[in-house]
């Protein structure tokens, strides 16, 4: 079995902005920095095996400060698969930004969220590029531990996956914060998975007072 | 208007430690398990609650009382948040339960949802836990309040919050002892969302060496 502890990349400027982000790259600010450096020292407690990342810099930075939070002993692995869902024309504005500028795409979205935004990625979409990923990573490290750092709306999916819940409740879940931890369980042979924690604050802090942001 | 809910697993207790089935009977909290309680405590200081709710098993109280008191609150106690009765099969080990009920055993290993010892399933303790967590959310508008209650309980609660069929259970891990899980209900919409799953009280991350033999220590209280 593999336990993988999905961390959601640190704020970045257009998080703070609650702008959509997508595929662009927009590095952490200094909140961001500052929050990798939590997870890091949280992550003291932990085995690790591996550190895995989104090619995306708010991720592969977060990672990087893990790693030498950590001793430098990892280093980092870079996954394409494991960066944020496509935004498509959506990326870069926010939520009634979007609305103005595409009305129509953003009722239908309201309605059923499992559609692309902007011509980008379906929830479904996303969630078989990124089951891929974290079944190579269990392939790699059948018994260990390992960190993966990654985006919202994948870790989102992963925990549903986890679960084997279907897409259409994925909505009852809140969206994870910038420096949050999930904890997933994963096995190939015989294939099972189990989700153990979600959306657990690095600092240990209360939940409620952190603010969401998408991306 | 958005009301929180806090669940909180009672403990760890004697009979966790033992690994004895619980189910209605009860055995009082270790020494761990009321220093997980006073953390859990210290903890719940951080957040703004108004309301204690709790299971009436003595377990349940006795996490309830230590965070109630810290926080100068009252406790109401509910039945509904008891564990999943497991009828003849409580206060037993393995060993026991497979020397005494060794057919219900080896059936029970296969179906995970069937009621044990002539107590309970999974869906009727989810059905009366629900009905619990409906009566603290509609009375608390736009507040936050802290529900003890535990394992089997709890996970059948939050199940029912992200609507996660049975057969997908067995993918779904308990909470820990004195773990958190903090839901939010929205008035307008009477729905639920899950914020956050089995967070540790302690800052202690919720590891362990094979968590998949661990299943049935769950509704072990």
């Amino acid at each position: 079995m593999t336990t993988i502890i999905l961390v959601r990349h640190g704020t970045t400027a257009w998080n703070h902005e609650r702008r959509y982000q997508g595929q662009l790259d927009i590095p952490l600010n200094q909140t961001g920095e500052q929050e990798a450096i939590v997870v890091a020292q949280r992550l003291k407690s932990e085995k690790l095996d591996a550190i895995y990342s989104s090619q995306l810099s708010r991720a592969a930075r977060t990672a990087e400060v893990i790693a030498d939070g950590l001793g430098g002993k990892l280093t980092v692995k870079i996954i394409v698969g494991l960066q944020e869902i496509d935004t498509g024309t959506w990326s870069g504005l926010t939520p009634p930004e979007a609305q103005q500028k595409f009305p129509e795409q953003f009722a239908a979205f309201e309605k059923d969220k499992n559609l692309p935004r902007g011509g980008g990625e379906s929830r479904d979409q996303l969630q078989s590029r990124t089951v891929e990923a974290i079944q190579q990573i269990a392939r790699d490290y059948p018994k260990g531990t390992v960190v993966a750092v990654t985006h919202g709306a994948v870790i989102k999916v992963l925990a549903g996956w986890a679960l084997q819940l279907p897409i259409q409740f994925q909505p009852n879940f809140h969206g994870v914060v910038n420096g949050s931890l999930t904890y997933i369980e994963v096995e190939l042979e015989p294939s099972r998975t189990r989700l153990a924690a979600y959306n657990l604050t690095s600092d240990g802090s209360s939940p409620l007072s952190v603010e969401m942001s998408e991306g | 208007m958005l009301t929180t809910l806090i669940l909180v697993r009672h403990g760890e207790t004697e009979w966790n430690k033992a690994r004895r089935f619980q189910g209605h009977l009860d055995s009082p909290l270790t020494r761990l398990g009321l220093a997980q309680a006073a953390q859990a405590a210290e903890r719940l200081l951080t957040e703004q609650v108004s309301a204690v709710y709790s299971s009436d098993s003595g377990r349940g109280m006795q996490t309830a009382g230590a965070i109630a008191k810290k926080l100068g609150l009252e406790i109401t106690s509910d039945q509904r948040l008891r564990e999943m009765d497991v009828g003849s099969w409580s206060g037993l080990n393995d060993q026991e339960i497979k020397a005494t009920h060794l057919t219900e055993w080896e059936a029970w290993q296969h179906d995970h949802a069937m009621a044990r010892g002539g107590g309970e399933n999974q869906l009727q303790v989810q059905e009366r836990g629900v009905a619990a967590l409906q009566t603290v959310a509609a009375a608390h508008p736009g507040e936050v309040v802290v529900v003890v209650s535990h394992g089997g309980t709890i996970k059948s609660i939050v199940a029912w919050v992200i609507g996660l069929p049975l057969e997908c259970w067995p993918n779904f891990r308990g909470p820990g002892n004195c773990n958190l899980s903090y839901l939010e209900y929205i008035q307008t919409t009477q729905r639920f969302r899950l914020l956050n799953y089995n967070v540790p009280a302690t800052g202690v991350m919720p590891l362990a060496d094979d968590l998949f033999n661990e299943e049935s220590q769950e509704t072990k209280g």
